[in-house]
């Protein structure tokens, strides 16, 4: 029976590969008033590297909207929901391709590396940029990753490695070789990690304090990368470029009263081959891509109690994928056309049906800098799925963005947005064995926003504001919930929800000397309803887990070749079920994680050294109820950059 | 000037919508058990919020943590069975895999059974009760027996997949092996010696088999639940002396109740999440009312428990089984009383005079 639960940890299939993007300037970007890209907020590589990150989901916290869902320690299944959306409105981009998510509906962003990312961006509008596939720019959100791979190059030789060791016998070893022949670039890079995941921790059961160990809480995974890199004029490239990653982890699951048994294991390998060709004239740019993506996950539980004893499940999913987009700018105005096709499918050794889903997305989009700068975008996605002989469903949707910012003076600038979006259902959404239903319809979502971003220096002072209300009204919610009994779950459009929340960043830095003093807060409230059945038990409720303060606030300083940085992360009350009850209330937490460096140069050798110590307060806290997080834990990196 | 009043406004609308919901006052849980209900609550899977609440038939008020209460712990993961039996009550909790044993006067602790083998949980399903030994199906394929004064497993029996329901008739324990976690489910009632503790036979009965219930005869009928779609769910009677399944019932049923001589048989259907509570007589073997009690106002039929020493009967509602439940009160004859707002899924009741 776990294993029905265990759907929603089967594979979010991930692959760690290469490129793209702008140059951001430092710390924390706000969505820039002055690029043509409103509704960006971008981490950059010092930031990220600050914070000692080993996957993505480490990092999201620290945008705002962005609610992390984690499943446990290193190896634990990480999702993010924005604005209380479910994570498959979400879109992972790394490096200009979309990450396949289609059987699962998510992807785990535990399963991908923070090392080698020059950038890690939220992107809320990217109508015109050529640098998301056009499915991606369609959904909800995206979270763009920009690797070393995909960047342009700062020097013709870059040689980056390191070696990381923790607490808990975490072990992690990683490095990246980036050379620049002529028109050619080669960039190879590779990671391991290594995680005991036996970490101690407190919970209370009643009013007894339990102290206990985390079991099967183990993790291997190797992921590489290689890519070639074609430039044939200064503004033409054409990548090729191979990522694969392979995992065997233990499954922990949720801490169960008096029972520690687990036998639940996840093997997984992942492959991505893409090749993109970008062209970026003074009036036309073009990004054209085709990629293909498989990944296979094969679920052990060595306790299940059926007549063999034990359950495999083995699932190989497939993904192809082209698409072509073309820009044409020309004074006040920028158009796009884009369009794409996908085609994806899933088999799996213990069953005779054989999903499969062909894709197709179109986009017309403009930017117009009059009266301000208006960006919009109208999309298009058919969908059609089949589960040969069995079922057959199309659906089809028009998918309309807006984005409206305007210059209210010299530092305040304005905008204000709309975008309706979908998001299919799953594959084990819609045929997981008795759970899965084919009658399910995407789930739709309306979503406005309002932004009002202000910069202002005062002296060596600079503050960065950005205050942004919104409003998500999200109707044929996808919800799993108990039918037949409480072990077996079915899948049905019955959920409506509404969110109405404001999301606040302030950044300061103060530069004096050599040195940088900076503060960076971003704070979400949401007030995020079920609305789902006005005569049902939970109408008007808060939504299971959607706390509605939820914030990080970083103190860091910086002076020539150190420096030091304090990071606390608060996550609010939130509820276990829709319920809002005592019983399912699941505790706020308050997190301290700090982290310095010291880094000196010989030369063009660079070597860095970094401790982090998180959990601070040593706090036992979990994301998700009895998927307890680690305690104080101590990191200790040293890298080598020339 | 304007963007700090709207950024202290958008932080002024964030304090001022903090609501927090905080426990109530709550009943305490009795020091003695008396004029109540001892109410189950399942709690889901992976939560550990299985719960017993009391309801004090006096007063009605509720406490919906008399275990916590009792014991300063919880009592775990999904809890499936409770049942009284001499002066103990014994509650099975299927995913925590403990049978956690109380004083049934008072409702304190005496001990908690840790339901595993070779470090794997036996997942406990139901339990029933013979002289001085408890028997419990767990889902690694045994029936546990216990000694009910020892309080430990002395003997392990080897049915067959994923056993569910049992209950005791003419010196046999009938068990029924749902296999269910199998692609393909099992079908079959295990029949059991309870001098010897060997398995006699296995009977087949239908698809996927769950609750088993005797009647005042001694007659053994069980439930196969079938698969959920074009299998239907039926009622079956095995005739405990030659162990033959001799009729199966036309009619949809997914619960079984005795009543004096008549059995409740409760049906919920998933698809359309319509319930029904029938009646059939025992002795003359024929249902005489397929609606025997009005459950519209029932959200999720998920027990039926009738009590002899009240003659009353109680329905539990799992209220979409995401949301606490009630337990809703009705004569003998059929008629509704009242509901009590429990835990999150009421599945058994215990009944206090």
């Amino acid at each position: 029976m776990k294993s029905l639960i265990c759907i929603g940890l089967l594979c979010s299939f991930s692959v760690f590969a290469q490129k793209t993007e702008t140059t951001i300037d430092s710390v924390v970007v706000f969505g820039s008033p002055t690029s043509s890209r409103p509704g960006l907020i971008t981490l950059n590589k010092k930031q990220i590297e600050r914070r000692m990150a080993s996957d993505i989901g480490q990092l999201l916290v620290l945008f705002p909207g962005m609610q992390l869902r984690s499943y446990g320690g290193l190896g634990g299944m990480k999702t993010v929901t924005f604005r209380s959306l479910g994570a498959g409105h979400t879109s992972v981009v790394l490096d200009n391709f979309a990450l396949a998510q289609t059987q699962s509906g998510q992807t785990d962003l535990g399963q991908l590396p923070a090392d080698f990312i020059k950038n890690l961006s939220s992107v809320q509008s990217a109508a015109t940029s050529v640098d998301y596939p056009v499915h991606a720019k369609l959904a909800g959100q995206i979270i763009a990753i920009e690797t070393r791979h995909a960047a342009q190059p700062t020097d013709s030789f870059k040689l980056v490695t390191g070696l990381q060791a923790g607490s808990f016998q975490q072990y992690d070893a990683h490095a990246f070789v980036g050379k620049q022949f002529s028109k050619w670039r080669f960039s190879l890079s590779g990671k391991g990690r290594m995680f005991e995941g036996d970490y101690p921790f407190n919970y209370l059961n009643g009013a007894t304090e339990v102290r206990t160990k985390r079991h099967n809480g183990d993790l291997k995974d190797a992921f590489g990368t290689a890519a070639i890199t074609w430039s044939p004029h200064k503004r033409h490239d054409i990548r090729l470029s191979y990522s694969g990653a392979q995992f065997n982890k233990g499954l922990p699951g949720a801490v169960v009263f008096y029972n520690e048994t687990a036998g639940q294991r996840l093997y997984g390998q992942n492959n991505l081959l893409s090749l993109r060709h970008a062209f970026r004239g003074s009036w036309w740019q073009n990004a054209t891509t085709v990629s293909y993506q498989q990944n296979s996950l094969d679920y052990v539980d060595s306790n299940y109690l059926n007549a063999e004893g034990f359950l495999h499940s083995h699932y190989v999913s497939q993904q192809f994928e082209g698409q072509t987009q073309w820009s044409y700018s020309q004074g006040k105005m920028k158009l796009l056309g884009g369009a794409g096709q996908r085609y994806e499918q899933l088999r799996t050794a213990s069953s005779a049906q054989k999903p499969y889903r062909a894709s197709t997305d179109a986009l017309l989009a403009g930017t117009f800098k009059y009266l301000g700068e208006l960006s919009t975008q109208l999309g298009f996605q058919y969908v059609n799925d089949q589960n040969r002989p069995v079922t057959s469903r199309e659906t089809f949707a028009f998918l309309p963005m807006f984005d409206w910012m305007f210059r209210l003076n010299r530092k305040v600038f304005l905008s204000t947005g709309y975008r309706y979006t979908v998001r299919q259902p799953s594959f084990n959404e819609l045929y997981y064995n008795q759970v899965g239903n084919d009658d399910l319809v995407p789930e739709k979502a309306h979503m406005g926003w309002i932004r009002m971003d202000i910069r202002q220096s005062l002296n060596q002072l600079l503050f960065r504001t950005n205050v942004q209300p919104f409003y998500v009204y999200a109707t044929d919610k996808i919800l799993a919930i108990p039918t037949k009994n409480l072990f077996i779950w079915s899948i049905l459009n019955v959920g409506k929800s509404q969110a109405i929340g404001v999301e606040v960043m302030q950044g300061i830095d103060y530069r004096f000397d050599k040195a940088q003093i900076s503060l960076n807060v971003n704070y979400t409230f949401q007030y995020t309803q079920d609305l789902s059945d006005p005569d049902g038990p939970t109408y008007g409720h808060l939504l299971a887990y959607s706390p509605m303060h939820a914030g990080t606030a970083e103190l860091s300083f910086e002076r020539k070749h150190w420096g030091v940085s304090l990071l606390a992360t608060y996550q609010g009350e939130r509820y276990a079920l829709n319920e809002n009850i005592p019983a399912n209330l699941v505790d706020n937490f308050l997190l301290f994680d700090c982290s310095l460096f010291y880094t000196t140069a010989f030369g063009k050798h660079q070597l860095t050294a970094r401790l982090a110590v998180n959990n601070l307060t040593d706090r036992y806290y979990d994301y998700i109820r009895y998927f307890i997080m680690p305690g104080r834990n101590v990191l200790f990196r040293l890298s080598y950059e020339f | 000037m304007n963007s700090k009043i709207l950024l202290i406004a958008c932080l002024g609308l964030a304090l001022v919508s903090c609501k927090k919901k905080k426990p109530g006052p709550e009943a305490p849980a009795p020091a003695v058990l008396e004029h109540g209900l001892l109410v189950l609550n399942d709690g889901l899977f992976q939560l550990n919020n299985a719960t017993l609440s009391w309801v004090n038939t006096n007063d009605h008020t509720i406490n919906s943590t008399f275990f916590e209460d009792k014991t300063q712990r919880g009592l775990g993961d999904t809890g499936n069975d409770i049942a009284r039996y001499g002066n103990k009550i014994y509650i099975v909790v299927n995913v925590s895999s403990t049978i956690e044993v109380l004083d049934a006067l008072t409702g304190n602790p005496i001990t908690q059974i840790i339901m595993q083998q070779n470090n794997v949980a036996k997942q406990p399903r139901s339990i029933a009760f013979d002289g001085s030994r408890a028997f419990v199906t767990c889902f690694d394929g045994y029936v546990d027996v216990i000694d009910t004064t020892s309080l430990t497993v002395t003997h392990r029996i080897a049915v067959g997949s994923n056993p569910e329901g049992l209950d005791i008739s003419n010196g046999k324990l009938y068990v029924a092996n749902s296999g269910g976690l199998n692609t393909i489910k099992d079908s079959t009632v295990s029949v059991i010696s309870l001098s010897t503790l060997q398995e006699l036979d296995r009977i087949v009965v239908g698809e996927n088999p769950g609750a088993v219930c005797t009647d005042s005869e001694g007659d053994v009928y069980v439930i196969s639940r079938g698969n959920y779609g074009s299998i239907p769910s039926r009622m079956h009677r095995i005739d405990p002396v030659t162990d033959t399944k001799v009729e199966s019932y036309a009619f949809d049923a997914s619960g079984i109740t005795r009543m004096n001589d008549q059995l409740l048989i409760s049906y919920y259907d998933f698809d359309t999440q319509v319930s029904a509570i029938g009646l059939f007589d025992a002795l003359s073997e024929q249902l005489i009312s397929p609606n025997f009690i009005s459950t519209a106002s029932i959200t999720t039929l998920y027990g039926v428990i009738y009590s002899p020493v009240t003659n009353k009967i109680y329905c539990a509602d799992a209220n979409g089984f995401t949301n606490t439940g009630y337990i809703h009160l009705f004569t003998a004859a059929g008629s509704f009383e009242r509901s009590y707002h429990v835990g999150l899924n009421p599945s058994k009741v215990i009944v206090y005079e």
